[in-house]
């Protein structure tokens, strides 16, 4: 089995340059905030959020036990994320997920309905388990259902199609726990045709770790 | 640097800038309060996107900028607020938008040629009425 590694993309150069570490985060309201996976944003010297040829100064607010992280920029760029309010998902859901880094081709191509299913075969109390081919620069991405909500935080791979994903209540309850006024819903967020490969490029941006 | 920040209410269909009270019954139109979230999330994008097309540093959104900052409060000066009625087509850019004359013919054209210069992108639910009234208030804030 191999063993589970994180998914955000080390982009280190030679020696002389900077360390640098690329995952993706997304908005959960309208005043900044974004939720990200904590092993893309601890220890950094600087972070970095880019979205559309912008980039903007980013600093954690609070990291949890779990790996997500709060972070926040002066304002939120795009849409805020919406959560569902219960938990619904099921096996076999098709789910969508994706590096920031990764949706451009998508939306090039059309986008994508999903790219990923729901895998309750691995019980686990915390995360939303995934069958799923992803890679690095996925971590803190969120994990959209087909109703447009945010059903997890993508984590680490556990094998080659496996992935974690922080689930939404306990996304939910870090966010409440810090004052985060995020929006619940269980209606969809959008038509049932609609890519959600756009909507994740609506609401997410690449988040990078400046490690010297 | 100023920049222009717009607040918004919306609606959606035919023109309805007062609804009266039976017009919320209208097939035509509806409420933000009546509309489908997904409605409503399309909305807040195209509002999103109308603001960083105004407060672009670019040729056009610049002059355009400049011009309600110098005549801001004066007579001939932008309205508090502007009801723009859009159009967003299939593939997210916007087909057309109208709103009423400026004081100024350049300052109209100017502000017509930014909001439809780009992508909203995502596409306008199928169902959802169309023309987007969004109003805005045209206050200068500090960024």
């Amino acid at each position: 089995m191999e063993a589970a590694k994180p998914l955000a993309r080390d982009v280190t150069g030679p020696p002389a340059a900077s360390q640098r570490l690329d995952g993706t985060a997304f908005f959960v309201d309208d005043l900044g905030h974004m939720l990200t996976a904590r092993h893309a944003v601890a220890d950094c010297a600087r972070i970095v959020v880019s979205k559309e040829g912008r980039a903007v100064a980013a600093r954690v607010v609070a990291l949890a036990a779990s790996d997500i992280a709060l972070i926040k920029v002066p304002r939120t760029l795009g849409l805020a994320a919406v959560f569902p309010r219960a938990n619904t998902s099921v096996a076999n859901d098709m789910v969508f997920a994706e590096a920031y880094d990764g949706l451009k081709p998508m939306l090039a191509h059309g986008g994508s309905l999903g790219n990923a299913f729901v895998d309750t075969t691995l019980r686990d109390p915390e995360h939303l388990v995934l069958r799923s081919n992803v890679t690095f620069g996925t971590s803190g991405a969120p994990v959209l259902d087909s109703r447009g909500l945010v059903e997890g935080v993508v984590s680490r791979r556990t094998t080659v199609d496996r992935v974690l994903a922080v689930d939404a209540v306990h996304a939910k309850s870090f966010l409440a726990a810090h004052g985060v006024r995020f929006q619940e819903d269980d209606r969809p967020q959008m038509s049932g045709t609609a890519s959600r490969a756009h909507r994740a490029a609506s609401i997410s941006a690449r988040v990078t770790c400046l490690q010297q | 640097m100023l920049i222009l920040r717009g607040t918004l209410a919306l609606s959606f269909g035919l023109l309805i800038l007062s609804p009266a009270p039976g017009h919320a019954q209208d097939a035509n139109f509806r409420n933000p309060e009546q509309a489908p979230p997904s409605w409503a999330q399309f909305a807040k994008l195209v509002k999103y996107r109308f603001e960083e097309w105004i407060a672009a540093d670019e040729t056009v959104a610049n002059r355009f900028r400049n011009w309600v900052i110098e005549h801001f409060g004066k007579e001939n000066g932008p309205p508090p607020t502007l009801v723009v009625r859009a159009w967003p087509n299939p593939d997210g850019t916007v087909e057309r938008v109208t709103f009423p004359a400026l004081n100024d013919a350049g300052a109209t054209e100017d502000l017509r040629t930014i909001l439809k210069r780009g992508n909203v992108g995502e596409a306008p639910p199928p169902e959802m009425l169309q023309p987007l009234n969004l109003r805005f208030s045209l206050n200068l804030r500090k960024p």
